[in-house]
């Protein structure tokens, strides 16, 4: 090549455009100890992808080349800004469950009270994998096979045109790695279903199961945290004794009482009927706070005996 | 005597007990049943003579899983054999079994079952009666967790954190409910603390899967529903429903199950089940902040720019709206700026973002419109970032919705002077006082020794009212009354202005004129308890003269003229003890009681031997009347060699023995002497002979000796006559309030008020409400009269050395002197008359038997030390019966069967000098949460001290001698070193754990027993003090005063030439001493501290 045609190749800077306000890798421990909720995914696409594009998309990554990341039910869609003027635009698409998998699945995530108590405070816990593999359905809650064949899942493409993965699909798997560590209820969206709309079966479902036990009332979270109590069998040098934590209760102060507190975050009833269930609520709410003072200063009626 | 455990199950409680004097008869083993569990009629029979009758109550039984031993090998045994509780090991006196053998059994237990309606009533009553022992029955350690839990539940019904619920049951029926609302952040915490500490024995029911929650949820239910249920329907809610038809108005078919006695939902089942989904998304609202991720609404209030004279009544103030990531609230992105932000184009990337935060916006804005409809009105704009409210509004807004907002997981920033005490009316207090004291019988001014009138001394006083800190007149709070407002500027600061407040303040000034009143009084008021500002906060107290050096208190080095050390003291005084000393020289002079409470090892007694050769240099010996130490029997020796030491030119006359003078004799020898040093117990023998001396002072050493307030010795040393008193003690007093008045009571008598005064005005807020409002009242009103300096304060902590080495010379009891002596005659009797080997063996088991003798009588007779009875051949075996000889028991030299059960006597630590000591100090560090190593050459005296540390303290130590597998000794290592609380005493054998391990969590190392060798000893010592050890080490070594503990360890002292020749070398070189020697070296010598207990 001579040097007039090196001059006259279209002008690609060495480094790529900067992008203002993109989606930055943040993570404290980059890409090590990613959860099992991104882990696969990130790694097969790691291993397929040429060592350049890891490198570079890793870079593309740090500084904040995603421009865009959509997460719409089955499929992402980006951008992810190279060299050249404008973002390339990447379309990532998932396999997802037919709607006869998704019944399926909703069916069998609401026989345990623990997976709704977890999805409303956005977690997914890792017993959901397996419980969806055990119903027969073919495709995994995780996915794990990107490319860009027919069969791969997901099917990854870039407007750049490189093989894939190409390193804007490297940078934005990072950003989508990091996202899916926050929001690992994700996976669901990206087989097809929005994560709301998940909560909403799942809600429905278990209300409309009339037979049954069943509550109106949400479970407080610590209830679901196994982790709490250990097992008693664990507990044998320490059998009888409360533990450690109930001298923690006992320091703790008391918050100041603010009156009727619960009673206006309600708000008013939507149960529909005439009664004016509010007002009557604060009376009962009145008489029995005295009922409890009384109850707190008690003394005890019987005489100790001893000197 | 009984310990009476508690379970949950199926909505009661069951009470099931274990029977002290069963277990002692019979531990063997059993069938499926409890082996020592009490009858329904004997659990009966000890519970209503103290928590009232059990009617209603029924006879039942439960399935528990209890930790069992393996059956004893070789006896044909198939079952494994029940173990004690804690509790009851504790009272039995058992030493753990390995922990790694045990298994869970199901067990049967007869139980008395409690109906759900006297759940409340039993706990409770089980509360009530928590610290006061009776001879019946004791409760399991977790009665303590279940009184916790109905606490718990008590409270949220007292906060009105109560929800009405629908279940839907199994069977397709449906019931109201009252239940904790359990899910907001406090609560949770609290929560997940109840559930975490929920001890094993109260989830082990049988068939069960042993999970906290389901008990816990059912318990709070159950107690909950009670009691809001019980009111409800003794005050006729039911009534209110009466004209609505539950067929047709759902909130009444609704209301149906949960107004009444039957909790059953009446109407058809669709309708029914409408009224489980609607509820459900009514409570669902309360759920919302939780369940919604992502950002959180954010209000900030404003205050409007006025300029300084504007009262600001009709001023305009702004709230302004933002949003702020509940993980990071520090970074806010406010409304308007959002609203501003370019979107389309320009704004690339985050556009969409931007998108996404408006509309997060405007969802929480609706979220919170539903708690604050006035924020429709904001809504109403395209971009709403903020509103204006007037100064009403803003104070409503503040007071009112602001408290309900935050729980509903909002933020609101309020300006910061808000809720702050002084930005309301409040009254202060003035007390006038010379720089002198007055002084009693004369207007010289304590030049001849004469002290001030202490308490009763009279004081002048006004009240003040102040808005913020400005001092307001009547005037101008009759003109600020006028106006009616809420919020008012005044002098540029804002001030809430409560209607109330200002009736009460100006109520209060035109009652309250001033004048003199005494000192305690003054004090009592400053801290709002007496005589009281109406509704008024007292926001404090300000004083001239003697009165302010006295409240500065604890801030000894600022305000105080700090007194040098008396040049007879033979020492050195660290600088904090110089503080210490001047500040006990201030309050002596005033009259005044004083309590100093320093840490354990910090010198409370070289401080008050400073103090009395202070006063002598001061004034002279002849015009000042003698001291009176009373002390525990335990630390007298140890009060006389200090004497001894750091003033020798004190004239100390000790109060005991048979042989004690009395009456005119007795108080002729105190006025010649200037202390007499006495034991409680001859304080209330002598009651009368004390009486009739004129001390200058009293002083009680281990002052919580005197903490149950109702008794004969405490009535006794209160009615001595004395012109001052000084309480020293190692407890933290301040946070025991039993002991707290006991000893004020002691030192400033009065003071307090009454002990049921107290205990109704403080105790009870204090412990029951964990009021913080009333326990800062008090701390402030004892700080004048308490000093505590902890050995982690940095004004200590500077001048302490990182190790303090100190000896506890410790007076024999009369059964270890009776004891010691025969062993001696016998031994140099015999030795007359033998020679060679023979010779050499008596000797050396003479000084084992003598070294066993100081540890404790049980130690040397071997008595009570059982093994556990193998009952397979169905012969009972009393656990006395069962006493093994425990001969030489050195570590290294015996091994064998663990020992199971000690006897009852063996485990009481006053019949010894040493053990009576070692529980006193142990007591103190555990209160200030320290944690110690204490090691001992014999295994059997571990195990005694194991059984006596469980009994006497109730805390589990750990205990690793030489027949401790490796595998155990690292789990024991690890327990201790996590330094959770739960483990802080570790018993170890001098040989097994005197070398290698890494003890650091440990600040204080007890050498029981000596070993001639300190360099062993010191390598003991380095188990603890060792890198990765950051706090002072403290190593007390025992010695008991007059034997040859004492005589070796003065030769080992004072390095003569013999010392060097016997260090290291063991005990044999005393076999080679003649007769004559022998008996130099280990016959008891009088101390004057013998006999007459």
């Amino acid at each position: 090549m001579t040097q007039w045609q090196e001059q006259n190749k279209p002008r690609q800077p060495e480094n790529p455009r900067r992008v203002i306000g993109g989606f930055k890798f943040k993570r404290k421990n980059g890409i090590e100890d990613l959860p099992w909720t991104a882990d696969p995914l990130f790694r097969a696409t790691l291993t397929s992808a040429t060592s350049d594009a890891v490198e570079e998309g890793h870079s593309y990554a740090l500084t904040g080349q995603t421009v865009t990341l959509l997460a719409a039910p089955g499929k992402i869609i980006s951008s992810v800004q190279g060299r050249s003027s404008r973002p390339y635009q990447l379309e990532i698409a998932f396999a997802t469950w037919t709607p006869e998998e998704w019944d399926q699945i909703i069916a069998a995530l609401c026989t345990e009270a623990v997976f709704a108590a977890k999805f409303l405070v956005g977690e997914l816990p890792p017993a959901v994998g397996p419980l969806i593999a055990s119903l027969g359905i073919r495709t995994p809650l995780v996915p794990m096979k990107p490319g860009s064949k027919s069969n791969s899942d997901p099917i990854l493409k870039c407007s750049c045109g490189a093989t894939q993965p190409c390193k804007h699909v490297v940078a934005m798997m990072h950003i989508l790695a990091e996202r899916l560590e926050d929001e690992p209820l994700l996976l669901f969206q990206l087989r097809g279903m929005p994560v709301a709309r998940v909560l909403e079966r799942i809600h429905e479902k278990r209300t409309l199961s009339t037979r049954g036990e069943n509550q109106a009332h949400p479970v407080p979270p610590s209830a679901s945290d196994q982790t709490l109590t250990t097992p008693i069998e664990n507990l044998l040098h320490d059998f009888w004794r409360p533990g450690r934590r109930l001298h923690d209760l006992e320091a703790r102060a008391i918050a100041t009482h603010t009156p009727h507190a619960l009673l206006r975050r309600l708000g008013a009833s939507p149960l529909g009927g005439r009664f004016p269930l509010v007002g009557l609520f604060a009376t009962i709410y009145d008489t029995a706070r005295t009922r409890g003072i009384a109850l707190r200063d008690s003394e005890s009626t019987i005489k100790p005996n001893g000197d | 005597m009984l310990v009476v455990h508690a379970n949950w199950f199926e909505g009661s409680l069951h009470l099931w007990g274990e029977s002290l004097s069963s277990a002692r008869e019979e531990l063997r083993v059993g069938s499926p049943a409890h082996p020592f569990a009490a009858t329904a009629k004997d659990l009966r029979s000890a519970l209503e003579p103290i928590i009232g009758s059990l009617n209603g109550a029924k006879e039942d039984h439960l399935d528990l899983l209890l930790p069992h031993a393996p059956a004893p090998t070789g006896h044909g045994a198939t079952r494994s054999n029940t173990l004690p509780s804690s509790r009851l090991a504790g009272l039995l006196g058992s030493v753990s079994h390995d922990e790694e053998l045990r298994t869970l059994e199901p067990t049967r237990v007869p139980t008395i079952r409690i109906a759900a309606s006297s759940t409340i009533r039993l706990l409770l009553e089980m509360r009530n009666i928590e610290g006061t022992p009776n001879d019946l029955f004791v409760c399991a350690h977790s009665m303590h967790w279940w009184i916790a839990l109905t606490k718990f539940a008590i409270d949220s019904v007292i906060d009105q954190r109560v929800i009405p619920t629908v279940l839907q049951r199994r069977d397709g029926t449906y019931v109201g409910q009252w239940r904790p609302w359990l899910n907001d952040n406090d609560a949770d915490i609290q929560l997940a603390d109840l559930l975490a500490s929920m001890p094993a024995s109260a989830r082990a029911i049988d068939g069960t899967d042993g999970q906290a929650w389901p008990i816990v949820d059912s318990f709070l239910s159950t107690i909950v529903d009670g009691i809001v249920r019980s009111v409800l329907v003794e005050e006729n809610f039911e009534e209110s429903i009466e004209d609505f038809d539950p067929g047709v108005d759902s909130h009444a078919a609704w209301l149906s199950g949960l107004l009444g006695a039957k909790d059953s939902i009446k109407i058809g089942r669709r309708s029914t089940f409408d009224v489980l989904r609607d509820t459900r998304g009514w409570l669902g609202v309360l759920d919302e902040a939780r369940v919604t991720t992502g950002m959180r609404l954010r209000f900030e209030v404003s205050e409007p720019d006025l300029d300084g004279a504007d009262d600001g009544i009709d001023s305009t103030w702004h709230v302004s709206f933002g949003l702020v990531d509940p993980e990071a609230p520090d970074t806010v992105i406010d409304a308007q700026s959002l609203f501003n932000r370019p979107s389309g184009k320009r704004a690339g990337a985050n556009s969409a973002r931007n998108e996404e935060l408006s509309e997060m916006l405007l969802k929480e804005l609706a979220r919170a419109s539903r708690i604050w409809p006035e924020l429709d009105d904001a809504l109403e704009s395209e971009s709403p970032s903020g509103m204006d409210l007037d100064t009403r509004q803003v104070y409503q807004f503040m007071r009112d919705l602001r408290p309900v907002l935050l729980e509903a997981g909002f933020f609101v920033e309020v300006p910061e002077w808000w809720g702050e005490s002084a930005s309301r009316i409040n009254a202060n207090l003035l007390i006038d006082s010379p720089e002198e004291p007055p002084m009693a019988g004369d207007a010289g001014g304590g030049s001849n020794g004469s002290l001030g009138l202490g308490l009763q001394s009279l004081v002048g006083y006004r009240w003040q009212v102040a808005l913020g800190t400005q001092t307001v007149s009547v005037e101008m709070l009759e003109k600020l009354a006028q106006k009616g407002a809420p919020l008012v500027r005044i002098g540029g600061q804002w001030v809430d202005l409560r209607p109330e407040d200002i009736d009460s303040a100006l109520k209060f000034l035109k009652s309250h004129p001033g004048g003199t009143m005494t000192l305690v009084e003054a004090l009592r008021m400053a801290n709002g308890i007496d005589g009281p500002p109406e509704a008024l906060p007292v926001s404090g107290v300000q004083a001239t003269g003697w009165v302010r050096q006295l409240l500065s208190g604890n801030d000894v080095s600022e305000s105080f003229q700090m007194t040098s050390a008396p040049e007879s003291f033979r020492g050195i005084l660290r600088p904090y003890q110089l503080s210490g000393l001047s500040w006990l020289v201030f309050l002596d002079r005033l009259g005044l009681g004083a309590c100093l409470a320093d840490d354990m090892g910090l010198g409370k007694t070289i401080q008050l031997i400073a103090l009395l050769q202070h006063e002598r240099s001061k004034i002279g010996a002849a015009q000042i009347g003698p001291s009176l130490l009373v002390t525990p029997m335990s630390v007298m020796g140890n009060w006389k060699r200090e004497l001894t030491r750091f003033a020798p030119e004190l004239k100390v006359h000790i109060q005991h023995g048979l042989d004690r003078p009395a009456g005119e004799r007795f108080s002729q020898i105190a006025m010649d002497s200037d202390v007499v040093l006495t034991t409680y117990a001859i304080v209330v023998r002598d009651k009368e002979t004390m009486q009739a001396v004129p001390w200058r002072r009293v002083v009680l050493d281990e002052a919580q000796y005197i903490k149950n307030p109702p008794t004969k010795q405490t009535a006794a040393i209160r009615s001595i006559n004395t012109q001052s008193r000084i309480a020293l003690t190692g407890t933290p007093v301040e946070n025991r309030l039993a002991e707290l008045w006991s000893i004020l009571e002691f030192c400033c008598p009065g003071y307090l008020g009454t002990n049921q005064d107290f205990r109704r005005r403080f105790a009870a807020p204090i412990e029951r409400n964990r009021d913080q409002k009333t326990a800062e009242r008090l701390r402030s009103l004892v700080r004048p009269f308490i000093l505590r300096r902890l050995k982690t304060d940095l004004t200590v902590i500077s001048d302490l050395p990182p190790l303090v080495e100190s000896r506890q010379h410790i007076v024999l009891t009369d059964e270890q002197m009776r004891l010691y002596e025969e062993v001696v005659a016998d031994m140099l009797q015999k030795v007359d008359q033998t020679d060679g080997i023979r010779r050499r063996g008596l000797v050396l088991s003479a000084l084992v038997k003598l070294k066993q003798i100081c540890n404790h009588p049980a130690h040397y007779l071997g008595e009570g030390i059982a093994t556990r009875p193998a009952g397979s051949n169905g012969k009972k075996k009393s656990v006395a019966a069962a006493a093994v000889e425990v001969a030489e028991d050195i570590e290294g030299e015996s091994s064998g069967e663990h020992p199971l059960v000690l006897s009852p006597d063996s485990l009481i630590p006053g019949r010894s000098g040493k053990t009576q000591r070692l529980m006193e100090m142990l007591e103190e560090l555990l209160a200030a949460g320290d944690c110690a190593l204490i090691f001992t050459q014999y295994r059997q005296m571990g195990h005694l001290l194991v059984g006596m540390i469980r009994q006497i303290l109730d805390v589990e130590p750990l205990f690793l001698h030489g027949g401790t597998p490796q595998a155990k000794r690292d789990t024991l290592v690890e327990r201790f070193q996590k330094g959770d609380g739960t483990t802080p005493i570790f018993v170890l054998s001098l040989k097994a754990g005197g070398v290698g391990l890494n003890l650091t969590a440990a600040n204080h190392v007890f050498h029981f027993d000596r070993w001639w060798n300190p360099a062993v000893e010191n390598q003991a010592t380095d188990r603890a003090f060792r890198i990765g050890q950051t706090r002072t080490v403290n190593v007390h070594k025992y010695i008991c005063t007059g034997t040859l503990e004492e005589r070796i360890d003065q030769m080992i002292e004072q390095k003569t030439e013999l010392a060097t020749n016997i260090i290291g070398a063991g005990d044999a070189w005393l076999t080679e001493l003649s007769t004559g020697q022998l008996r130099d070296m280990l016959s008891l010598r009088k101390t004057g501290l013998e006999g007459g207990e």
